[in-house]
């Protein structure tokens, strides 16, 4: 409850932030503001955009969400997703004669694996070296980078097209993500959403996810209890890398089709900020990747067509994670409470 | 004058009274122990007196003048510091960057050519070598005591306090300390030195101050008395044992300990050789003061610490490399010592702590899954059996009292009636009421056959429950004694490392 008043309040808080910056600009902020849910879902085509980027966030979300439930940073979002789209792309462009269904049910496979071997490396350096899983998920972003651009520059670069750009080709039509009843939007959403759905279950109704999230909650006692935390750790990751490359096939197959050395997009990190909103809840992180894909997708458009610069969504982004830390941290708590309590004595 | 004087010091946390109406007094020069159990107050006391905490009742006077340190630093400034149990030392520092942290007057770029020279010195006239320029992280404990110490007296110390610092140390760097606190006492710097080692204190101090429950008991001078009316003093109490000893057939042996050997986490090595049996229908507990091996022994002993060497059997099975789940899968119960730390998963609900264990059976899971149906019957049948007050299984572990956090433990640990319970310091913290309901939960299982193994530090808890007491003294089962209240002056003696054949 308290959560929800706190998440709740940093959001008005950092839009009412954010206003100011918009007046800066010399709009109206409240204009501004319809003007941005307008740029979200005023028409089908952007109303399309919002939600892909909404499928994204939330398997991005959902990965770091399951990371901060066994106690672990996963900021390697970007590399996994990278990871997993490479996998993608080479299930997609390199394999022929499979009925459709299967074939991208494949790719989904490939993206899950190339992202879960990512996310792995790291799980398995933070248990069994105790190396910190911040500092190696952020290496290996760059390697997953720069060994992308390796690739796009190199072997898997698109020759045959009018474009010079280094990116692959382009996946057949055939398995792009259909779209949903005449609209734009496709159907990554929906598998996103499922997966939010055995994810909270995975974590509630298994004795695997209770092992993890005992792990994250208190290692030591989880030990003694006869959890092996070390295998927790790398299953965390591992499954968080897995859901980060699966958000690559999602926006692979559905809105970029190409694997490119900008496809993350840094993705990986509004990922934390999804998770961070959401409280780590997997039915939380599906309402928080819906806020920050319309906010960034509603502020391109109010860019595109007034004075207020894209980058006032970045800054809100950014104030309403801060807000949140700010509202939970233990000391404040504690000041909060004293204050309170020494009121209550003077009216005695 | 008197150099420390404090007079009726108390402290209170909440409703209890860690110390009570203390005063004592210092000459320049002394060298004073203070002995007692754990729990006795001492820490607390000169935590006051060197400015970590402030008294809630009760005056100090330093060289006659009242004073009211705010914190470690005004203290330091008058001439009064500490060396602590656990250093206060920058790891990434080297030792003479950790000499001059925090000493104002130095300036912001310090002249450490002149620093080190004044350092060395001083070293020298008391007789202590500290590499300067290594790192404080590279050194062993023994070295890092005596950087902290150069530390204290760099800043021109008259009162040198000391918190349990032997505990740490080798036999060769205890001598070595000693030789050191001598030439400091020539000096004319006074010492408190925190101890429970009564040969040290015979040899060191000049004067001895015995706390017993947060209170003075007496301070006598070292050459009116001797070891065997300390450990008297020190323990010091009627046993009250209130309780029947349940009565039960002792049956064949179960554990078997066998030259155990066990390292902390820094690598020292605190249980050395150890041997130890324990037969079925037995109760045996260890005595012993705090940090003589007994927190690596248990854990060794739960599976979650590799020992160095040794063996242990479980009804003659070599168990020694089982996994803490396949401890309990073939009949052991394990408490620990601390419930916030390693005994209940802070944050998680009743319902999932109680089937911290159980989770993975049926049937409270199959195949992977979970049946929160069952687990949630399962805890509210040991919530009514094990009276544990909660008002909704799903609240947080947390909200709950100290006593009913360990009936939590209790509860997940005796509902497969383990054939072996460990058991550490059961009632730590705990009222009388909830202690008992403890003893007497641990007497059941007795009646039923099993063994228990209680490892505690508190005396009267060891003597009330067990059938032999086993006491540890630096990583060893120093000797045993029956469990009768006659025995606590032996038990006493053993604490304190006098060996039985050194009986005067």
């Amino acid at each position: 409850m308290i959560a929800i008043f706190i998440i709740v309040a940093a959001i008005l808080t950092a839009l009412l932030l954010g206003s100011v910056f918009i007046a800066i600009s010399g709009e109206n902020p409240i204009k501004i503001y319809i003007q941005l849910v307008k740029g979200a879902y005023g028409s089908n085509v952007l109303r399309g955009i919002t939600i892909s980027k909404m499928a994204t966030l939330l398997l991005v979300g959902l990965g770091v969400g399951i990371a901060f439930k066994c106690n672990l940073v996963n900021i390697g979002g970007d590399g996994q997703l990278l990871m997993g789209a490479l996998g993608s792309a080479l299930a997609a462009l390199y394999l022929d004669n499979i009925p459709t269904m299967l074939h991208i049910l494949l790719c989904f496979l490939m993206g899950f694996l190339f992202g879960a071997v990512w996310g792995m490396i790291a799980g398995l350096l933070k248990a069994y070296k105790g190396m910190s899983e911040m500092i190696t998920t952020i290496m290996l972003n760059y390697i997953a980078t720069w060994f992308v651009s390796f690739l796009v520059n190199g072997v898997l670069k698109d020759t045959e097209s009018n474009y010079p750009y280094p990116w692959t080709p382009e996946v057949p039509d055939r398995l792009k993500l259909a779209s949903l009843f005449g609209t734009r939007v496709n159907i990554g959403i929906l598998i996103a959403l499922a997966i939010a759905v055995a994810i909270f279950w995975y974590l509630r109704y298994t004795a695997s996810g209770y092992e993890l999230r005992a792990s994250g909650k208190n290692a030591e006692a989880a030990s003694f209890v006869g959890i092996n935390v070390n295998r927790s750790v790398v299953k965390a990751m591992a499954l968080s890398g897995g859901l980060a490359g699966m958000a690559g096939t999602v926006e692979l197959l559905g809105s970029q089709f190409r694997v490119s050395d900008t496809f993350a997009n840094g993705y990986g990190f509004d990922g934390v900020a999804v998770a961070f909103l959401a409280n780590s809840n997997p039915i939380g992180t599906i309402f928080s990747s819906f806020f920050f894909s319309s906010l960034q997708c509603g502020a391109e458009n109010v860019a595109r067509i007034t004075n207020v610069s894209s980058s006032v969504s970045g800054i809100i982004q950014g104030l309403i994670i801060l807000l949140i830390l700010i509202g939970t941290s233990k000391k404040l708590n504690r000041v909060m409470k004293g204050v309170l309590e020494r009121r209550k004595k003077q009216h005695e | 004058m008197k150099l420390l004087e404090l007079k009726d010091i108390s402290k209170q946390y909440g409703t209890m009274y860690a110390n009570d109406k203390i005063s004592l007094q210092m000459e320049k020069g002394e060298i004073r122990a203070l002995l007692g159990e754990n729990g006795a107050g001492k820490t607390t006391l000169v935590k006051m007196i060197c400015g970590l905490s402030k008294p809630t009742e009760g005056e100090i006077f330093w060289k006659g003048k009242k004073v009211d340190f705010h914190n470690p630093s005004e203290a330091r400034k008058c001439g009064i510091s500490m060396v602590h149990q656990h250093f206060m030392l920058a790891d990434e520092l080297t030792v003479l960057e950790n000499i001059t942290l925090g000493i104002s007057h130095i300036g912001a770029v310090p002249d450490y050519r002149k620093i080190k020279e004044k350092v060395t010195r001083l070293m020298d006239s008391v007789g202590l070598s500290v590499p300067l320029n290594l790192k404080v992280g590279d050194l062993s404990i023994g070295f890092k005591q005596r950087a902290e110490i150069v530390r204290a007296l760099y800043n021109g110390t008259e009162l040198l306090i000391l918190d349990e610092p032997t505990a740490v140390l080798t036999p060769q760097e205890i001598k070595n300390l000693l030789e050191v606190l001598r030439t400091l006492k020539e000096q004319g710097c006074s010492i408190i030195l925190i101890s429970h080692k009564l040969n040290e204190i015979m040899e060191i101090c000049d004067s001895v101050s015995i706390l017993r429950d947060g209170r003075l008991i007496q301070t006598l001078a070292i050459s009116s008395t001797d070891t065997n009316e300390l450990a008297r003093l020190m323990v010091g109490r009627e046993v009250n044992m209130k309780l029947e000893k349940a009565v039960a057939e002792k049956g064949k042996r179960l554990l078997k300990i066998e030259n155990l050997t066990v390292k902390d986490d820094f690598g020292t090595r605190k249980v050395k050789k150890l041997n130890l049996e324990i037969a079925e229908g037995e109760i045996v507990g260890v005595a012993g003061v705090e940090g003589n091996g007994q927190k690596e022994l248990a854990d060794c002993l739960f599976g979650v610490r590799k020992p160095e060497e040794g063996h242990v059997y479980f009804e003659e099975e070599d168990i020694t490399f089982y996994s803490a789940r396949q401890r309990r899968n073939i009949g052991i119960g394990r408490v620990p010592e601390d419930r916030q730390k390693t005994g209940l998963i802070m944050g998680f609900s009743v319902n999932e702590n109680l089937n911290s264990e159980s989770y993975m059976q049926r049937p409270y899971s199959k195949g992977g899954m979970l049946n929160p149906g069952k687990m949630m019957e399962f805890s509210h049948e040991m919530i009514k059996r094990f009276g544990i007050k909660v008002m909704d299984a799903r609240e947080a572990v947390d909200a709950l009292s100290g006593g009913n956090q360990q009936k939590v433990i209790l509860a997940r640990e005796l509902c497969f009636s383990p054939k072996l319970l460990i058991i550490v310091n059961p009632t730590r913290g705990m009222d009388v009421g909830a202690s008992e309901y403890i003893y007497q939960k641990i007497f059941e299982l007795k009646k039923q056959g099993s063994a228990v193994l209680l490892i505690s530090t508190e005396l009267d808890e060891i003597l009330t429950l067990s059938d032999r007491v086993e006491v540890i003294f630096d990583g060893n089962m120093i000797g045993s004694t029956e469990a009768t209240g006659d025995q606590i002056w032996e038990i006493g003696r053993l604490m304190a490392g006098i060996k039985p054949e050194a009986k005067e």
